[in-house]
């Protein structure tokens, strides 16, 4: 996982997309509820969630292909969406790319993305689409038709097809999803590359969170059509505010602690948390993440490793404490230790997380 | 059942030779043939005479009428299916299906009610007459104009069915795309969505024009002779077989052209009905005005092309059934009789002859095969008068054959066994309507996957065994509709029965057209109802399978 934090990325214009306490449902089924997200020009945000979580709705609500039942929508300075107004999609200056990337199938390469340039003469026509076309390298393929393209390349085309009108905010419906994955990598750190390039607005919905990871200045997770957290991928695996955005981002136990003076007693080791209000006590869930859980082999340890599965560069480990609370703990793979070896456990949490309650 | 036991034993003593489909497919391609030859072998003299007396005036009138047919059919098709497919509106989904009902009515049973009606001594213009006076202008029904209306006004459903599949099938998510991309409703309808639909709309278009094309009744009221009016007088007036074979050849040229036009057109629609899986086109509310502007619309067009003619055919039959007697009674029954034997066998015999087809071409899954199939059902494209002179043609050389060497021989008088009798009838029904029946069912043999078939035989069955155990039981339905509709087609036929009918065999639609001849239209009523409440049934099969499938797709959904 490679999360990393752009700080250098100094955002000026912040609430450049609004969407404010809306709600949308279908029939008997809420949506969304109650969402409100501010996302700032020029920044690359991830809806990220299971399938029905709602994130689709989202953007189908941002591009005006649905109407919110509440709430208001805003893009750059304008009200798109609220109780009394309501902008069709094709008034929004948007651009979406969807999961099966919508290419005219009736029209060439160079039509399709030529359909997106309206008030143009034909020459200046031609060299925008040719410039769009080298911009992902797909220069030569303008006669083709859909079908004649890999998948990849039809990728690209409906990128640049949305781009092609330098809309305000561009839109992607899973747009990776469909492809192999070292492809998915690769278009991901490129359409990445011409975003920040052109500095344009990107929302991304996903239900995979490497990929929100790898791209996402922030993201926001949403669960049953609510906004659980919104951050940045390192604040989201290090700091997640609930137990289902701990574990949809990444492997994580909670195990019974127990609060007194600011600090946390847990069975592999006492931690202190900054966030952590003193009056605070009782009982606890602490986030244990694998990678922060060490172990030794000891004939004298107090817990025994029960399960071993090999992932390749890594090994994760079941480990089995004293007072029966099983945890997770990951090790490189080239000492492999058997299954059934008594161990000592220890820990060292830098982002000390602690849940009420509890388990 | 007993048929088919007959059948299988009978191909078990063949066993493999590939025999008996060459055979099948010989027997359908020989009226093309004969047809063909005439055509490729024309007689100067009588090319010269046609072209003299009555040629350029068929040939002018029947491209008017394809042009014609062909247009309005395209607009009211595509216009209605359009408006079904992408809004919502008051009554609509009543609408969706009433809008196919005047595909029951034949063109001719449309053509003799609306000339009756609204002919200078109809019930419109002599009411007209009464109220404004007699130097009152009405345009003139017997006419090319007249027969273009009303047989755009049956044939549309062809069009407005396909192109409405055409638009259903189409990626929600490629018009979305259009639409966030900045453009209007109007503009995304005729760029991308026509432009998608084109193959669907395209084999409409074509269908309609066929039917147009064979259609020699309705011009005849209208007194607007085409192609297959000119072959059918030249046949009854002249009984002049060689010219008439040689304006048949004309006319197939004619159809060969649309089939190939038709073809030409869709070559692409592999690439251009992706059918994604995100649902289609999501319909808009039309409020207001609008809304019920859209309904008026298709209300006016039901109610032109179904209610108005069917409550006219009901009042005629009303009066006709009030004063019927025994044996005008005892003339419909027999009406009846005969065509209900003439269109069970013909579905009887095309359901068995495409099943072999279908489950050949599976078996053997080679290209010759195929082409076979292919070859054997084009009689869909051929007008029924080229297929009745095409078939008459052989067969009545044989039956004087046969005749005159059993009488050398034998001394015995067999009469014409085959002309004189259904077998030629039957015959020509078969090849013309073969098409129909094998679409049906190859449809559901799709649903047959080639390891199914693969399976059985490496599990060491027999051909026919894999047909009769595997294939047919899971086409049943395919099967069954396969059959009402060439039943259907076959109560409607009037060209091919019309010049194969043993003498004195009268059906209810040679009966329906003889009376509207003689503008007898009373006399017509009842047999023409009883034609389009038989044609209701394919309506209603059809529409059965299209909400199925969408009960189907909104579960998957």
């Amino acid at each position: 996982m490679s999360a990393q934090i752009n700080s250098c990325e100094v955002i000026n214009n912040s609430d450049y997309l609004v969407l404010h306490k809306v709600s949308k449902s279908f029939g008997q089924t809420d949506a969304v509820t109650d969402l409100t997200i501010n996302v700032s020009k020029g920044e690359f945000f991830s809806l990220l969630g299971p399938s029905g979580c709602g994130k689709t709705t989202t953007l189908r609500l941002i591009a005006g292909l649905d109407k919110p039942d509440e709430g208001i929508i805003t893009i750059g300075e304008e009200v798109v969406a609220d109780a009394g107004r309501w902008v069709a999609p094709e008034k929004r200056g948007i651009g979406i790319v969807f999961q099966d990337y919508a290419l005219f199938p009736h029209m060439t390469v160079f039509k399709n993305v030529a359909f997106a340039l309206r008030e143009c003469g034909k020459n200046e026509l031609k060299s925008r689409v040719t410039e769009l076309l080298s911009l992902v390298g797909l220069d030569g393929l303008s006669g083709r038709y859909p079908h004649e393209l890999s998948g990849g390349q039809k990728q690209r085309v409906a990128l640049i097809r949305s781009l092609a009108n330098s809309p305000k905010v561009i839109l992607l419906d899973e747009p990776f999803s469909s492809l192999d994955a070292d492809l998915r990598s690769e278009l991901r750190a490129e359409t990445k590359r011409i975003m920040k390039e052109r500095g344009t607005t990107t929302i991304l919905v996903t239900h995979d969170q490497e990929e929100a990871f790898s791209v996402s200045d922030r993201i926001g997770i949403l669960n049953h059509g609510v906004l659980e957290q919104a951050g940045s991928p390192a604040e989201i695996y290090h700091k997640p505010k609930s137990r289902f955005v701990a574990d949809f981002v990444g492997k994580a136990d909670f195990i019974p602690v127990k609060l007194q003076d600011g600090k946390v007693f847990s069975p592999i080791g006492t931690f202190i948390s900054n966030g952590l209000e003193d009056s605070l006590t009782g009982e606890a869930q602490l986030m244990v993440r694998p990678e922060d859980v060490h172990f030794e082999p000891d004939t004298e340890g107090d817990a025994v490793i029960t399960t071993v599965s090999f992932l390749g560069a890594s090994i994760l480990y079941t480990l089995r404490l004293a007072s029966g609370i099983t945890i997770h703990a990951i090790r490189t793979s080239a000492i492999p230790i058997a299954c059934g070896t008594r161990v000592n456990v220890t820990a060292e949490i830098c982002h000390v997380v602690v849940l009420p309650g509890p388990g | 059942m007993l048929f088919w036991s007959v059948l299988l034993r009978f191909g078990q003593r063949l066993g493999t030779l590939p025999i008996f489909p060459f055979t099948v497919v010989l027997l359908l391609a020989l009226p093309v043939a004969v047809v063909g030859s005439a055509a490729l072998d024309p007689s100067l003299e009588i090319w010269s005479h046609l072209w003299q007396t009555m040629l350029p005036e068929l040939i002018r009138n029947t491209l008017l009428l394809l042009a014609g047919v062909g247009l309005g059919t395209f607009v009211i098709g595509v216009g209605l299916a359009w408006l079904i497919a992408a809004y919502r509106f008051p009554g609509r989904s009543v609408l969706e299906w009433l809008l196919v009902l005047p595909m029951a009515v034949p063109t001719y049973i449309q053509g003799f009610v609306y000339m009756a009606t609204f002919d200078y001594a109809g019930p419109v213009q002599s009411l007209l007459r009464q109220w404004f006076g007699g130097s009152l202008w009405f345009p003139e029904i017997r006419s090319g104009a007249g027969a273009i209306v009303v047989m755009i006004l049956v044939l549309y459903p062809y069009v407005y069915l396909l192109a409405k599949a055409g638009f259903r099938e189409q990626s929600g998510s490629a018009l979305e795309a259009a639409r966030v991309l900045g453009y209007s409703h109007a503009v995304i309808f005729f760029r991308i969505v026509l432009p998608l639909a084109r193959p669907s709309i395209v084999a409409g278009v074509a269908l309609a024009i066929m039917e147009a094309l064979a259609d020699f009744a309705t011009v005849r009221f209208f007194n607007f002779p085409t192609l297959s009016d000119g072959v059918i007088r030249i046949w009854h007036g002249m009984m002049d077989l060689r010219a008439a074979s040689e304006l048949a050849g004309l006319l197939a040229c004619f159809a060969l052209f649309i089939l190939l036009l038709e073809q030409g057109m869709r070559r692409r629609s592999r690439y251009f009905q992706p059918g994604g899986k995100t649902p289609g086109i999501a319909p808009v509310r039309l409020a207001g005005w609008k809304g019920w502007a859209a309904s008026l619309a298709c209300s006016l067009v039901v109610t032109a092309a179904f209610f108005l003619p069917v409550s006219q055919l009901a009042h005629w039959g009303w009066q006709e059934a009030g004063r019927m007697g025994a044996d005008a009674m005892f003339v419909y029954a027999r009406l009846a009789v005969n065509s209900l034997l003439l269109a069970g066998l013909a579905a009887a015999f095309a359901t068995a002859v495409a099943l072999f087809l279908s489950s050949r071409t599976r078996i053997h899954s080679s290209k010759a095969a195929r082409l076979l199939a292919k070859l054997a059902t084009t009689g869909y494209a051929i007008p029924g008068a080229v297929m009745a002179v095409g078939i008459l043609l052989p067969l009545s050389a044989l039956d004087h054959t046969i005749n005159n060497f059993l009488e050398a021989w034998f001394g015995i008088t067999v009469g014409l066994i085959f002309t004189g009798t259904l077998v030629g009838l039957i015959y020509a029904y078969v090849a013309r309507f073969l098409a129909v029946t094998y679409s049906s069912i190859d449809a559901s043999m799709n649903k047959i996957t080639s390891n199914i078939t693969e399976t059985a035989k490496i599990l060491g069955r027999s051909n026919w065994r894999i047909m009769w155990r595997i294939h047919f039981p899971l086409v049943s339905t395919g099967v069954l509709a396969g059959a009402i509709l060439v039943f259907v087609d076959v109560m409607k036929e009037l060209p091919i029965t019309i010049m194969l009918r043993p003498f004195g065999y009268d059906t209810l639609a040679v009966w329906v057209w003889q009376m509207a001849a003689e503008s007898l239209w009373a006399g017509a009523a009842l047999p023409a109802l009883a034609i389009v409440l038989v044609g209701l049934l394919p309506v209603i099969i059809l529409l059965r399978a299209e909400t199925g499938k969408i009960t189907a797709w909104s579960r998957e959904d």
